[in-house]
């Protein structure tokens, strides 16, 4: 079966970024002791209080899209923070629309190819989408996260019904970025541990099944995820 | 010159359809070594770094 990844745009960057709070949970281990308390992903304490944050180029997705033109809005508002003219230089952050739209910046089409954006779901110029995963270690689970979400990938379907419907279920209020914010903390507790265990079993099950589905034999290295709970 | 155009361009245009056994997946891992007592890294530590990467099933390409 053939999936035009263009089709399913929307989809792919909805559900991931709904999953962000539990791949946090799932394979952040960089603890940080901060000001404000033990973080389990020092990577999420550091880029959501960084400057990158406000130039929208860090963190999960809030915004639901439902179009490729929604996409490109989205884009659109990020910002650009450096450009090449003779030299690399760095300018004041400055949305995308804003430097191609006010006609002050001396814009050039190739400025976009210095347009760099760390979101934990990324389109790529290549024709690809990046997920950028927590930091999680040990060496031996080095790929664990990676092929987590290559088998959710090709359930994002399934994923996303599954997603939905915890959502509405648990009466879920916060944004994407606040989940990550409470999961990266491990506060959570707010949703029974009951629910929360079954929806992590469902979704290693669906990256299982995905991984199956490819038949590389990759859904090894999915055996020690979630062990902890 | 419109941005949604050439976001459009640089962003969307390039993807195509894909087959879910063929899918490539490329995978870039960061390790960040640092020392405790902000001295140069020893070059054994990034040697052995290497060593349990492939004990873990990494190949060199070279």
């Amino acid at each position: 079966m053939k999936t035009c990844l263009k089709n399913c745009l929307k989809l792919v960057l909805n559900a991931f970024s709904k999953l962000d709070f539990i791949e946090t949970l799932l394979f952040a281990n960089s603890k940080l002791d901060t000001p404000e308390g033990i973080y389990y992903s020092g990577r999420h304490y550091i880029y959501s209080r960084s400057a990158f944050q406000k130039a929208n180029l860090v963190g999960s997705i809030d915004e639901i899209v439902e179009t490729i033109d929604d996409i490109v809005e989205l884009y659109a508002k990020k910002c650009l923070f450096l450009r090449y003219r003779d030299k690399w230089e760095f300018i004041k952050p400055i949305s995308l629309k804003e430097y191609f739209g006010e006609n002050v910046h001396q814009a050039k089409a190739e400025d976009l190819n210095s347009f760099y954006s760390y979101c934990n779901t990324e389109l790529k110029v290549y024709g690809t989408l990046e997920r950028r995963g927590a930091c999680s270690q040990a060496f031996d689970n080095a790929l664990a996260p990676s092929s987590f979400n290559l088998g959710l990938g090709i359930m994002i379907e399934a994923v996303e019904e599954l997603l939905n419907k915890f959502f509405h279920d648990n009466k879920i209020i916060f944004s994407n970025n606040e989940l990550c914010e409470l999961s990266a903390k491990r506060n959570l507790d707010w949703i029974q541990h009951k629910k929360l265990n079954d929806l992590i079993s469902a979704v290693l099950m669906m990256a299982e099944a995905g991984l199956k589905q490819r038949g590389y034999g990759e859904e090894k290295y999915l055996k020690n995820v979630g062990r902890f709970f | 010159m419109k941005i949604t155009d050439l976001l459009y361009e640089v962003l969307i245009s390039h993807i195509r359809s894909f087959s879910n056994s063929k899918m490539k997946v490329g995978v870039e891992l960061e390790y960040p070594i640092v020392h405790k007592q902000a001295k140069n890294i020893e070059k054994n530590i990034i040697e052995n770094l290497f060593k349990e990467l492939l004990k873990a099933g990494f190949k060199c390409f070279f």
